[in-house]
């Protein structure tokens, strides 16, 4: 036993990965096999080592706290993150085991599959530029590989994945010329050596940081670039668009906090062009995706406009600090329970639906119909996902603040601005909610001969599964409010009311 | 040899990728213009190595493992073209494809499926 | 160095960035794609022989290995769609067919949103670039070598080596995956 914990203590804080390296391993030795039950005991073993990796993750931030090298660095934000990314992962595992389990391709896929988790744990914990670089690029080579894999069986999805993938080759290409602007204005070799050197006027620097900031912006599809990004999940299999969803841009998101700190060096300069700007954008963006979703009938297109919402919130958290209406450690929370909101309401929804459309055929609005009365349990199930989204409220409280203590005109033109546009959002989102809810509990259209519809029906762990989540989504609040009366709950030594950053 | 002239080539060839990008009808073309956008990261490093740091190895590393992920990211993409070249829809790619074409059924009403 | 070297090497610095930058427009508005490729290639010599001027040619070498694969693949490719053309495109004069005021349009904006670009960074740059305290020439050269920048990237980076090395094996399992498909 002292020698585990000797050479635990020797790789940290490499355990999680090395655990799934060696998965690698033996999954490759299984590459071509198409045997049920080797399947069946590989996908066991992936989700085992996933498991295995998320322990050890938060086993070695215990054990021997932050760590600091050459290449990466590893703290608790980095825990937290690798942790939901893990989380993730093991419910895109989910999804991809219950759509591909019977292809000849499914033990390759798993091997991609794991290998990008590895990358995307790089990207993560890298503090060099060449790693993060490197993970980044292979990470997004990998998401192309096991794409163009889950969607093999489908002729017409080259060009879309093709148009879809460009993309992110081109964030690719323009973080290799930032890198090499960045290099002209001194020998750094990561984001930490450029703070330190307190020379951020250099104009090399805000070049590279320019040309980084279109990288994000490509990479995350935001308004008007979303064409590529919403044909390819309208036609993909969901086994693909799950993994665009929740591993694609959770990494994706990842990646820009790593930059968040050269960003709000010069939000703190005050520059109102600046903060104009990013409220601009930031609003349009939110705008453009809620009109969207609302001006269309496929389930797909209204989740993946509904989705870019919520992406663009991160921007709508920077544009409020650098509004002045909130300060940095909150920013970070919001930026966390945004992530939070996404992954825990969009995974059961993202269940629930694909369901449906495999069941029923066809992606549209018309095929929830009835659903709630139908199947009462799922309807509960789904309002309750629904009413999670009405957590967006909290991003009032920053803006009360000022009505109840302070001036309001404190806020400034942009601080008010952000407010009047962030609640025609908020309604934008509610009419969504609303039209999607209205079609469950609307009455089911009668067939052909005027039968009575039958009722949908789920297989029975995804009555587990969203079961799951939905306990989560009750919970927290729940133990939010009574942290916030001072009950003390003894069997968690946590409270999210006094959780900061 | 001039610092200021290698910069500003450097930019120049940055700019003709990115027009090209936007200018480029076909999928050959929008790789062709990607190559600029690497050209001109490769010569800031080799060019901001010779004429800033003479002794740093830091670019000729970047640049080694940089522009092979790089080339092999694109090769890959080059396969699957290659590799599925009979499909339908493909033909779009070689007559009409930019990169950033924005259309109204992008973000208004249906996609024509 | 002597004066004949560095009149050399000055010429030759001067030459391949024209001839980059003439190659490179050439590049982009010939439409025969084959000529475009040709062009393209002639563009990597003369970033190749740049990298000579700033003592770099190692990297002409290795990096130029990957280099040479993606231009073969993309050659072979353009040669076999040019050869196995379909029957509805191979008329030229079925090509397809854009309005002159599209065409038009979609040179003048992205070259206007270029150039507003290219002139702001200017002023933004060439201030800064005045000040900047360039290497003399005079000084001793350091030609990096393979065995530095092999002990250089073993000693610090063999991590990357490994994840680099990694995705080629999977790269090999997808080409697998993708090519079982297609049969």
């Amino acid at each position: 036993m002292a020698f585990l914990f000797e050479l635990s203590e020797s790789v940290n804080p490499f355990q999680g990965l090395i655990v799934l390296s060696v998965t690698i391993l033996i999954l490759s030795l299984f590459a071509v096999s198409k045997n049920k039950v080797i399947k069946k005991c590989l996908t066991a073993l992936v989700l085992f080592s996933t498991a295995a990796a998320f322990l050890l993750n938060i086993h070695s931030y215990a054990l021997c706290g932050n760590f600091s090298g050459f290449l990466i660095f590893f703290g608790s934000v980095q825990m937290l993150e690798i942790g939901i990314i893990i989380f993730s992962a093991v419910n895109v595992l989910f999804f991809i085991t219950m759509n591909r389990k019977t292809e000849g391709n499914f033990v390759k896929e798993l091997i991609l599959f794991v290998f990008m988790l590895i990358c995307a744990e790089f990207i993560v914990i890298s503090s060099n530029f060449l790693l993060m670089f490197t993970s980044l690029s292979i990470f997004i080579l990998t998401v192309f590989q096991l794409v163009s894999t889950l969607n093999s069986s489908s002729g017409e999805m080259v060009t879309h994945i093709l148009r879809f993938i460009l993309r992110p080759t081109l964030t690719v290409i323009f973080f290799f010329s930032g890198f090499s602007m960045l290099y002209g204005a001194q020998d750094f070799k990561n984001f930490s050596q450029v703070l330190e050197s307190g020379d951020l006027s250099n104009p090399f620097i805000s070049i590279s940081l320019i040309l980084f900031g279109i990288a994000l912006f490509l990479y995350f599809f935001l308004f008007p670039l979303q064409g590529p990004y919403i044909k390819m999940i309208k036609r993909g299999s969901s086994a693909s668009n799950a993994v665009i969803w929740f591993l694609y841009f959770p990494v994706g998101f990842f990646l820009f906090l790593k930059l968040g700190s050269l960003y709000s060096y010069f939000i703190e300069e005050n520059n109102i062009y600046y903060s104009a700007i990013l409220a601009v954008a930031a609003l349009g963006f939110m705008l453009a995706g809620n009109i969207g979703a609302v001006s269309t009938k496929s389930l797909r297109r209204m989740k993946s406009f509904l989705f870019l919402f919520f992406i663009s919130a991160f921007l709508f958290n920077i544009s409020m600090y650098s509004a002045g209406i909130i300060n940095k450690g909150s920013m970070g929370l919001f930026n966390f329970l945004n992530i939070l909101i996404i992954l825990f309401s969009f995974m059961p929804l993202y269940g629930i639906f694909s369901s449906i459309e495999e069941d029923k055929g066809k992606d549209s609005l018309v095929s929830i119909r009835g659903l709630g009365r139908n199947n009462i349990y799922a309807g509960i199930n789904i309002v309750i996902i629904f009413l999670s989204w009405s957590g967006l409220i909290y991003y009032l409280k920053p803006f009360m603040n000022f009505f109840n203590g302070g001036n309001f005109l404190d806020m400034g033109v942009i601080g008010i601005a952000l407010l009047i546009f962030f609640l025609i959002c908020f309604v934008f989102l509610a009419i969504n909610v609303l039209r999607i809810l209205i079609c469950i509990y609307k009455k089911a259209s009668g067939g052909a001969d005027g039968e009575k519809q039958e009722k949908i029906l789920f297989p029975k762990f995804l009555y587990v599964y969203i079961t799951f989540f939905s306990i989560v989504i009750i919970v927290t609040p729940v133990v939010y409010l009574l942290g916030r009366m001072g009950i003390d709950i003894a069997f968690i030594d946590f409270c999210i009311s006094e959780f900061s950053f | 040899m001039n610092f200021q002239l290698m910069v500003f080539f450097n930019l120049i060839l940055l700019l003709i990728g990115v027009f090209g990008i936007f200018y480029s009808r076909d999928i050959i073309s929008v790789f062709v213009s990607l190559q600029f956008i690497i050209i001109s990261g490769f010569i800031n490093f080799i060019g901001f190595s010779r004429f800033l740091y003479q002794h740093s190895l830091w670019d000729k590393i970047f640049i080694i493992s940089g522009v092979t992920i790089i080339y092999f990211l694109l090769f890959c993409i080059i396969y699957y073209l290659y590799l599925k070249n009979d499909a339908p829809e493909t033909e779009e790619l070689y007559e009409e494809f930019k990169i950033f074409r924005i259309k109204k059924e992008d973000w208004w009403g249906e996609d024509g499926i | 160095m002597s004066f004949i070297s560095r009149l050399i090497i000055i010429l030759i610095n001067y030459i391949s960035i024209i001839g980059l930058l003439v190659c490179g427009l050439f590049a982009l508005f010939i439409k025969d794609n084959k000529r475009k490729l040709l062009f393209l290639f002639l563009c990597f010599l003369f970033a190749g022989l740049l990298s000579f001027v700033y003592y770099s040619d190692i990297l002409f070498f290795t990096a130029g290995i990957m280099m040479l694969f993606f231009f073969m693949l993309l050659y072979l490719f353009v040669l076999q769609k040019d050869f196995f053309r379909r029957p509805g495109s191979g008329d030229p004069g079925k090509e397809f067919k854009v309005p002159a005021r599209s065409k038009i349009l979609n040179i003048i904006i992205p070259f206007l949103c270029c150039a507003a670009a290219g002139y702001f960074i200017y002023e933004y740059v060439s201030g800064f670039l005045k000040g900047v305290k360039v290497a003399e020439d005079g000084g001793n050269i350091f030609i990096a070598d393979w065995s530095d920048i092999s002990n250089y990237f073993f000693t610090n980076y063999s991590l990357v080596l490994i994840i680099i090395t990694a995705s080629l094996f999977m790269s090999f399992l997808w080409f697998l995956a993708v090519k079982a498909r297609e049969k």
